[in-house]
């Protein structure tokens, strides 16, 4: 995550000393750091150590060509939306179309007009700034539609706080898609992710107002329960694992998928207990749930001195009914 | 700007060229590099031309024609620009230009460098 108070950082790939010197020079006075890189390979590679906020890149390089560069740019997820300036030393209508196609955001030609070229990286910085806010922002997971990693971390850190302050009850629970590995070998990818749209769509139509369901991983979902006991958290991921259970996947009727759940929480303030330790205990027993054979709740106990979890009442079913 | 016409005595005039940005005090110390550099440049160029490799001698005009710009030398670019198109011509096999031609362009190039000053 970029920190507000140093400068962004641009990269400048390109096999010219003098263009660096110039560049350098000319962009002393710009509230940016400059970076150099003499080829396409040093290049990409500072791109993916330090991840700048701006890219300038040149076209016209021996060896690594620059659309090759962008190529890989784009490719990787950890460059991909670092914003590229291409320059060239043609006015090449080709060489433009083919580099905003390749998700370049902006063309300039040599010889640079040091000016020009001040604005538009100011214009790209600004942009890539208000996108930065965004992602930053919009704390959903694009698939399922619950909240991502970040929007769970934020708010762990507050219902933890709360609950530390106030004592009043919180648990967590952590619910893993059985077999779900499975679920993608044998129908795709595709069916995968409908199972997770599925079962998100069930998590929340399960959960109260103030729960907070959280995509946690590949096939994991985080619940967040403030205000509410173990016991009465217990009713609820039952809930979910039972309406799970019970879907009929209109594709693949003839199947049902399960989940299992790790669940613990406290009615009140523990000694010593620190949020790490929270789901450590969750998704100990998580696994504890997967050993005993799987579609089932079980709830772990945050109480100091505690190692094992005890399964608690779910009765497994041995076939889909009717 | 194109390459002065009369090129009978390319070696005639020696008034010094300096920089356009000689009075920017942020780019001082990269035209003191450019002009300190030149001499490098010029032994490269020369000794290409010598051994009448000239593709070399045509990537070298480019770098030159490429970094003079920026260093505000533009009637160093120009001649630079000259000499690498006749070159690209040349390579492409549609000029009809002579071999003295092209010398002078070389000798043109040469002597305007020879003539940079901080």
């Amino acid at each position: 995550m970029p920190e507000t108070d140093s400068k962004p950082q641009v990269l400048l790939i390109d096999d010219s000393v003098d263009v660096h010197r110039l560049v350098k020079v000319r962009l002393k006075a710009e509230p940016v750091e400059v970076i150099s890189a003499m080829n396409g390979n040093d290049g990409f590679e500072m791109a993916r150590a330090v991840n700048p906020s701006l890219i300038l890149l040149d076209l016209d390089m021996p060896g690594v060509d620059g659309f090759e560069v962008l190529r890989k740019l784009k490719a990787d997820n950890n460059t991909a939306s670092i914003a590229v300036i291409v320059v060239s030393g043609l006015d090449s209508c080709a060489d433009k179309v083919m580099a905003f196609d390749l998700g370049a955001t902006d063309y300039i030609t040599k010889p640079l007009e040091f000016a020009e070229l001040r604005a538009r990286m100011r214009s790209a910085l600004r942009t890539q700034r208000l996108l930065a806010l965004l992602a930053e922002r919009a704390e959903v997971d694009g698939l399922t539609g619950l909240g991502n990693r970040q929007q769970f971390n934020r708010r762990w850190e507050q219902e933890f706080a709360s609950f530390s302050r106030y004592g009043t009850p919180l648990t967590f629970a952590i619910l893993d898609v059985d077999h779900f590995k499975k679920v993608n070998d044998t129908f795709g990818h595709p069916a995968g992710d409908e199972v997770l749209q599925g079962f998100a769509k069930i998590v929340q139509a399960c959960i109260r107002n103030t729960d907070i369901a959280c995509r946690f991983g590949g096939e994991e979902v985080a619940l967040i329960m403030p205000h509410t006991s173990p016991a009465d958290a217990q009713v609820v991921a039952e809930r979910i694992r039972a309406a799970l259970q019970a879907h009929v996947w209109p594709r693949h009727p003839e199947h049902f998928v399960t989940v299992s759940i790790g669940l613990t929480g406290a009615s009140g303030l523990i000694e010593g207990l620190t949020k790490e330790r929270w789901l450590e205990t969750a998704d100990q027993a998580l696994y504890n749930a997967k050993r005993s054979g799987r579609n089932r709740v079980v709830v772990g106990s945050l109480q100091p001195g505690a190692t094992t979890s005890s399964p608690a009442a779910a009765n497994p079913p041995a076939a889909r009914a009717g | 700007m194109s390459v002065p016409p009369s090129s009978n005595n390319p070696h005639a005039s020696n008034t010094p060229i300096v920089s356009e940005f000689a009075t920017d005090p942020d780019m001082a110390e990269l035209v003191a590099l450019f002009v300190q550099e030149m001499p490098a440049r010029l032994a490269s160029l020369k000794a290409s031309w010598q051994s009448q490799e000239l593709s070399e001698v045509q990537r070298l005009a480019h770098q030159i024609k490429g970094a003079s710009g920026g260093y505000g030398f533009s009637q160093v670019g120009s001649a630079a620009a000259a000499l690498e198109k006749s070159l690209i011509a040349l390579s492409e096999g549609s000029s009809r230009s002579s071999t003295d031609e092209l010398r002078s362009k070389f000798d043109e190039l040469i002597s305007i460098c020879q003539r940079v000053r901080t």
